[in-house]
Order: C-alpha cells, then sequence, then structure tokens
C-alpha cells in the first residue's frame, strides 16, 4: 500500500509538471499572439486627396491604445483624449502629413476652439456613401462669412498670401506652385460653384477657406467649405510608417 | 484555430482550479508516505513534509503566475520591480541552509525557523495577484514618435 501510494504520488507529480510546463507554454504563446492583435487597430481613414472613393471607410493601422506615442521630449501622448485618423493618401505632403500617418484630433472639438491659422482641419465628407471615406483633411486659413462682396474675398486672399506661413508654403512647394494670379482665379471658380450651389439653399453660414496639394494635377488649390463641415483640427501626427519614429 | 482569449479564459476559469487541486492531491499523498515510513526517524519525517509542504507552496506560485499571464494579457506585469525574484531566490538560499544546518546538528527549535521561512516563501507568493493589480501597466505593443502640428 505504502509502495501504491509513492508511485501513485510520483507519477502524479510528472503528470502536474507536464501539464504546468505545456500549459504555460501555450499561455505565453497565446499571450504572444494577443499582443500582436492588439497592437493593430481598424481606424476611420481621411481623405488627402480626391480619392475618397477609392478608400474604404476604415482600415487597420497601429493601435493608438496598446502603442506608445512620445514626443522627441519624451511626453507620452494620452490617446484616450484624441479621436485618431488615418491619412490615406499625399495631399498635405507640403504639412509633412503622408499617406499611412495618424492624425489627433482633440475630443469635444467646437468651431470656436478653431482661432490659429492656418490649421489642419478633418471636414466631414457629405458625399461619401457608408463605405467610403467619410473625412477629408486639409490646411484652413482663414473662416469668413459666406455672402461677402468679392473684393472683400480678395481682401481676405491677399491677407493670406502674404502671410509667412503661405510664404513658406510657397517655398516648399517651389517646384509645383503656379503664381498667386492663378491660385486667386481657381479660388474665384470654387467662390462661383459654392454661390450658385448657395442660391439653392436658405440658410448662410460661415465658410473656411483652405489649400490643398491635387496629387493628380499637381497643383496647390484653395477650397472653401462651409464650417459645418468641420468635425475637428489636428493637434498631433504620428508618422507610423516610417520605420525611423518606431522607437 | 482557436481564440486564444478564449484558451486563456478557460485556463483562468478551469485548468488553474484544476491544477490547484490537483496540486494539494499529489502534495498529500507524498506526505502521507512520508509520515506511514517506518524505516525513516520522526525528524527526517518532519523535515520531509516541511519539504513537500514548501514545494507546494512553490508550485502555488507558479500557478498564480501563470493564472495572472492569461488573465493579464493587456497588461505589462512589473513584478520584478518590487524584488519579487531577489526575495524569492533569498528565501529559497535560507530555507536550504536550515535545513543543512537541521540535518547536520538535528537542532529542533530550528524546525519553527524552518517553518517560518514557508510562511515568508507563501507571503510572497500571496502578493503576486496584489502586485499585479497595483503596478501591471496596459501592455505598450510599440512606441512611435509624435509631433506637434
Amino acid at each position: 500500500m505504502n509502495d501504491f501510494i509513492f508511485w501513485a504520488g510520483i507519477i502524479l507529480a510528472i503528470i502536474f509538471l507536464l501539464i504546468y510546463i505545456f500549459g504555460e507554454r501555450k499561455t505565453r504563446r497565446n499571450v504572444r499572439s494577443i499582443h500582436e492583435e492588439l497592437s493593430k487597430e481598424v481606424l476611420p481613414t481621411v481623405s488627402a486627396g480626391s480619392h475618397y472613393k477609392d478608400i474604404p471607410a476604415k482600415k487597420e493601422s497601429v493601435s493608438t491604445t496598446f502603442n506608445a506615442f512620445r514626443n522627441s521630449a519624451g511626453l507620452r501622448l494620452d490617446t484616450d483624449e484624441y479621436n485618431a485618423y488615418l491619412v490615406q493618401g499625399n495631399s498635405m505632403q507640403y504639412c509633412d502629413i503622408h499617406t499611412g500617418d495618424i492624425v489627433f484630433s482633440p475630443k469635444g472639438f467646437r468651431v470656436d476652439d478653431l482661432n490659429k491659422f492656418p490649421s489642419i482641419i478633418i471636414l466631414k465628407n457629405n458625399e461619401a456613401t457608408s463605405e467610403q471615406c467619410q473625412y477629408k483633411i486639409r490646411r484652413a486659413w482663414k473662416i469668413c462669412q459666406d455672402n461677402l462682396s468679392e473684393p472683400k474675398y480678395d481682401d481676405i486672399l491677399k491677407e493670406i498670401m502674404e502671410s509667412s506661413e503661405y510664404i513658406i508654403l510657397k517655398e516648399k512647394a517651389r517646384d509645383i506652385y503656379e503664381s498667386d494670379d492663378e491660385m486667386l482665379k481657381e479660388f474665384k471658380r470654387k467662390l462661383d460653384i459654392y454661390i450658385n450651389e448657395r442660391k439653392t439653399s436658405d440658410t448662410t453660414e460661415n465658410i473656411v477657406i483652405s489649400s490643398t496639394y491635387n496629387v493628380d494635377d499637381k497643383k496647390i488649390k484653395f477650397s472653401i467649405h462651409r464650417i459645418s463641415s468641420i468635425m475637428g483640427m489636428v493637434k498631433y501626427v504620428a508618422s507610423v510608417t516610417h520605420p525611423q519614429n518606431k522607437k | 484555430m482557436a481564440d486564444p482569449k478564449e484558451q486563456n479564459n478557460r485556463v483562468h476559469c478551469f485548468v488553474i482550479p484544476l491544477m490547484h487541486a490537483f496540486l494539494w492531491f499529489v502534495a498529500l499523498l507524498i506526505s502521507c508516505y512520508s509520515g506511514w515510513m517506518s524505516s525513516i526517524d520522526d525528524s527526517y519525517k518532519t523535515i520531509c513534509v516541511f519539504l513537500i509542504i514548501y514545494g507546494t507552496f512553490m508550485f502555488e506560485g507558479g500557478l498564480i503566475w501563470w493564472d495572472a499571464m492569461a488573465t493579464n494579457f493587456n497588461k505589462a506585469v512589473q513584478i520584478n520591480d518590487f524584488g519579487f525574484i531577489k526575495s524569492l531566490f533569498f528565501n529559497m538560499s535560507l530555507t536550504l541552509v536550515l535545513v543543512v544546518l537541521f540535518f547536520t546538528f538535528k537542532i529542533s527549535w530550528l524546525i519553527i525557523i524552518i517553518g517560518l521561512t514557508a510562511a515568508w516563501l507563501k507571503f510572497i507568493v500571496s502578493r503576486i495577484n496584489p502586485m499585479i493589480e497595483n503596478s501591471a501597466i496596459t501592455y505598450v505593443a510599440a512606441e512611435y514618435e509624435y509631433r506637434e502640428i
């Protein structure tokens, strides 16, 4: 009886050890695969360009919860306080925002918060279907009323073009930048379209004058949007596709 | 392929409790054998039972750690920050020295100190869960640099 208990104990102890070793290793592998899964996240896309129809509304990128975003001083970004969008397209390349980058816009944004120009803004794309990219990213230069006279708009455009940030943009984009006159002409064309659209609408509201680089035409152009379409203001950008930015 | 989260949940809900029960059954079985053996003297039996209990506490620590891995997969467990491994090894070394002393000199009151080392070990392994709850930070897969616009 004693021997039976002894050998039963030893055999059971060996079985325990084997279950422990294999079970622990299996759990460790599971944890690794869960960590791989956690490192990814499906983010809403934001179109940087005119091809929003080809961009899905959401796309997989790196997780904003299980990856740490730190600035050059090592300060970690509290991603819970921001809406994250995945940039698709290269129309913001002159602002150093490229396809695959993640942009962070503070939660609880109100248009009144937009008090510094130029700012990078997120606009709702009202033309997109639910499967297509829902947002556009633009560089906002000015908010103004939509019922101004044409000379007033000229003054606003002149003011924008004389700003130091615009001069920096022109310098950066000197290879493709046509001329101020061309920019003005393009703006007026867009303004006419906007005014024609407004005629059919009873409501008036403020507009935001923004600029973007058209990748197809290889031209920087102004555009006009209603301020009600502004969804957020980009405060931070993380270039997650650039290996040198992964610490 | 089975969902790893589901598998880990199964480990937490069924495998670990079963393993605890299994561990104590095996420990009791072997201690019973050592108690029934007539060929060895009582001091050896005592130390044998002590070592079985000590080893059981050790494996219990392993099971708690395994359970922590299975349940806290979205956390990075910083267990070494609390000198856990150091105190574990110090406890093991001290116990070994005391057991050798007990075998060599047969000093009866040493058994109390040896018992205290086992109690200390139990204290160390019981702190694993509170340490994980207090110290675990959200798991970080990678770090990326961001800049202000």
